[in-house]
């Protein structure tokens, strides 16, 4: 029973790590880009929330797996 | 991921307070469109000029991402669903979004971000028959027939992921905003509740971004 609950909350942090390094290298990337061509920023800047939209699905499956334990557990 | 509790019936559909909201927020959206467009002018009045100057930005977005003409063609289907996404999002701001019966934000719901979902999903594929007649079906099997399985799978996780990312962001800034007010209500809360200004835009953003993605790159010009 307490067990499912650390299960839980292992499902939705370890799925954070992974996308949240990747985040932070997509945006890292799209600055210097911004900075390197200004006029181009808008469209960096589109691209860049297409892109984490991405990476923040894995974070999402993570948090429909807790979810899905948590009705589990009742 | 409860649902929220049914208020009354209207024959055997129930209707609960997510209900309401979204049919007031649909009105109150009809009679804005309704009441700016009755009186065009060419030198615009105040509202109009705002409204005007939202619907340009998300053309020139729009446009951005699809191309000139697709970007025109589908302009109505992505302002929508943005307009409505945000001011669902928004709604959840009010003072007693969620405690008094009758009004919830829409969009803490998974049905209604579920349904959004469906239409983008229906009208992705809808539209990708309609420009590529027959042909649209070849580029589940580009460039390796063997990946076709992927590629599928991929078609059906989309909307997963479109209504989960919507759902789990509202419910959970919902949830942070809830729990400042228990531990201390005074100062606390506005921390969460400027991070849920910002972040009901952003999504609505991403969920118009995405489904101009979608679309462009099924009906898109380019040889599938």
């Amino acid at each position: 029973m307490d067990l499912g609950y650390i299960a839980v909350a292992l499902s939705i942090g370890l799925a954070t790590i992974g996308p949240g390094i990747g985040v932070g290298i997509a945006a890292a990337g799209t600055f210097s880009a911004m900075a390197r061509q200004p006029e181009m920023a808008n469209g960096f800047r589109n691209y860049m929330f297409v892109i984490i939209a991405f990476m923040e699905s894995y974070v999402i499956f993570g948090l429909l797996f807790a979810l899905i334990i948590l009705g589990r557990l009742g | 991921m409860e649902e929220s509790p049914v208020l009354f019936y209207i024959g055997s559909f129930g209707v609960s307070s997510i209900i309401i909201t979204m049919v007031v927020i649909t009105i109150l959206l009809v009679l804005l469109g309704y009441v700016i467009s009755r009186r065009v002018s060419i030198v615009p009045g105040k509202l109009q000029n705002a409204m005007e100057m939202l619907l340009g930005s998300l053309q020139g977005l729009v446009s951005d991402m699809m191309g000139e003409k697709l970007g025109k063609r589908y302009f109505p289907l992505m302002a929508t669903l943005f307009i409505f996404i945000i001011v669902c999002n928004y709604s959840g701001l009010l003072p007693f979004a969620g405690e008094v019966p009758g009004f919830a934000a829409p969009t803490s719901s998974l049905s209604v971000t579920a349904g959004l979902a469906i239409i983008v999903f229906i009208a992705t594929h809808y539209f990708g028959l309609k420009e590529h007649k027959f042909s649209y079906f070849k580029h589940f099997f580009k460039p390796i027939v063997f990946l076709f399985p992927i590629f599928l799978l991929d078609e059906f996780i989309r909307p997963v992921t479109l209504s989960l990312r919507l759902y789990g962001n509202i419910v959970g800034e919902e949830t942070l905003i809830g729990k400042a007010f228990e531990a201390f209500p005074l100062i606390l809360p506005l921390l969460p509740q400027m991070f849920a200004l910002f972040m009901g835009f952003l999504q609505a953003f991403i969920f118009m971004l995405l489904t101009c993605v979608y679309i462009g790159g099924a009906a898109g010009e380019e040889e599938l």
